[in-house]
């Protein structure tokens, strides 16, 4: 499509830009009117999807531009169909500007010459990721494809045919984008480069206060969201190492014993001095069987009698089924506790082993200064979960990307 | 920086409850403590005679294990 304005200037102001008004064509800066353009485009066939209008006028760098129509594009994409749309804007001189509105994201553009580029033979295998010299940058295709004018509305001062497809190639690089048309018929290849603009920033150009200042509120809501979910998955993330980790604190005191030498009373082992008053305190207790159970309990005790007991029917086992050869086993206990005065305390076992366990040894721990983890785990989890709804609720397109992944 | 107060208000809660959850796992907020109470020493005695998980036949305990142990 070979967007050269090719429409005579108003003969009363000599400007270039017109528009379709009261079923004539007409000139936006003095309003006479104007012999009808051959491929002139009424509009209100086709619905709009923001609150611009043709007709509107727009400041872009202190310079006057009047969206003078609107061209609608998609493209096919393996049975999705994906449709957005580009306002041409002309200025009293007959500058154009493009300002695409895909997706949400506003982008305005230029044509430009870059000094290198890629020929039309070279882009013309262009799919995304592969990258190519423009001009004295290094530019990675972001999309390329084939997409279709669906439709067409305005004074667009060349001549546009609907239905017509096109070939494109979209570039990220040196921090702006850049597209590259494809002339199929010709050969030849129109190089455009644009920036992204807030939606705000959009609004504001064309003196769209009140939406202007909506837009801000949903952006700034929208960067609060994303804020929000980074703050949560950052917390998420100490709680969990913090839960899992660090909090192991420090080994007080240990013992041993073979399961056959612990009498039916238990056997005690201690004192040992706990100073840690207001501090998580942890009792593990294990032992080593093979192909046998063992019911074990370790009790912690200070001078008045039992406090706080570990304890579980400890078992180890392996065989083979229909799925092959298996080994299952429960060699563990612990009890965390608070102390809640610093004194001497002592650590009794019993056990009960099967005869084969009678020569298994039981052992203890006893840590002090332990990071209980149940509350940092259930916070993390929760957290994390909330974080990631907060982010992807922050990214239309990463919620969209996902649940077209889900579809396929 | 956060720009609406309703973002404000709920991470400042957050953070609130960051911190709170901090201290509850340092102190061991909610955990039994060794001011033991009488129903503490009863329960460590019943499940000592209670023997959880196992069955008492021909003069041992049996059937401990897993959910295949045995079978």
């Amino acid at each position: 499509m070979k967007r050269q304005p090719t429409t005579p200037p108003c003969p009363g102001c000599g400007a270039f830009a017109r528009v379709f008004r009261d079923g004539q064509s007409q000139c936006a800066y003095c309003g006479s009117t104007l012999p009808p353009l051959p491929f002139t485009h009424p509009g209100g066939t086709f619905a709009h999807t923001n609150p611009l209008r043709i007709g509107m006028k727009a400041k872009v760098m202190g310079k006057e531009y009047v969206a003078v129509g609107r061209l609608l594009y998609e493209q096919n994409d393996e049975g999705e169909v994906y449709r957005w749309e580009e306002w041409v804007l002309l200025s009293q001189d007959g500058e154009a500007r493009y300002l695409e509105f895909d997706e949400g994201k506003w982008t305005m553009s230029e044509a430009f010459q870059p000094g290198a580029a890629p020929s039309f033979a070279e882009l013309a295998p262009a799919a995304k990721g592969m990258s190519y010299q423009v001009g004295n940058m290094r530019a990675s295709v972001s999309d390329a494809g084939i997409c279709r004018v669906y439709g067409v509305e305005g004074e667009v001062p060349w001549p546009v045919d609907p239905g017509h497809f096109l070939r494109f190639v979209d570039f990220e690089g040196g921090g702006g984008v850049f597209s590259a048309e494809l002339d199929e018929s010709e050969h030849e290849v129109e190089w455009y480069r644009g920036r992204r603009l807030d939606e705000s920033a959009v609004f504001e150009m064309f003196g769209l206060k009140k939406e202007a200042q909506a837009a801000t509120g949903r952006e700034d809501a929208r960067k609060d969201r994303r804020g929000f979910g980074c703050m949560l998955v950052v917390l998420a993330l100490v709680a969990l190492i913090g839960g899992c980790g660090v909090g192991a604190g420090r080994q007080v005191a240990a013992g041993e014993s073979t399961a056959a030498m612990i009498p039916d009373e238990g056997r005690r082992f201690g004192p040992y001095k706990l100073t840690q008053v207001g501090r998580v305190h942890r009792l593990n207790v294990e032992t080593s069987l093979t192909q046998t159970s063992m019911w074990v309990q370790a009790v912690v005790e200070d001078a008045s009698g039992e406090l706080f007991d570990a304890e579980r029917e400890f078992w180890d086992e392996s065989g083979t089924d229909s799925d092959g050869a298996w080994h299952e086993s429960d060699l563990r206990a612990s009890r965390d506790f608070r102390l809640a005065q610093a004194g001497n305390y002592y650590v009794r076992l019993f056990a009960d082993p099967e005869a084969a366990a009678t020569s298994a040894v039981v052992r203890f721990t006893l840590r002090e200064a332990v990071i209980f983890p149940t509350y940092l785990i259930i916070f993390g989890v929760f957290s994390l979960v909330l974080g990631g709804v907060f982010l992807l609720a922050s990214s239309p397109q990463t919620k969209q990307k996902i649940w077209e992944a889900m579809d396929d | 920086m956060l720009r609406t107060w309703g973002y404000r208000i709920a991470a400042l809660l957050f953070l609130g409850l960051f911190g709170w959850i901090w201290w509850a796992s340092y102190t061991g907020y909610g955990l039994a403590s060794t001011a033991a109470v009488a129903a503490q020493r009863q329960s460590i005695q019943s499940r000592r005679s209670a023997r959880v998980g196992s069955v008492y036949y021909g003069g041992r305990y049996v059937g401990g294990g897993g959910p295949r142990f045995g079978k």
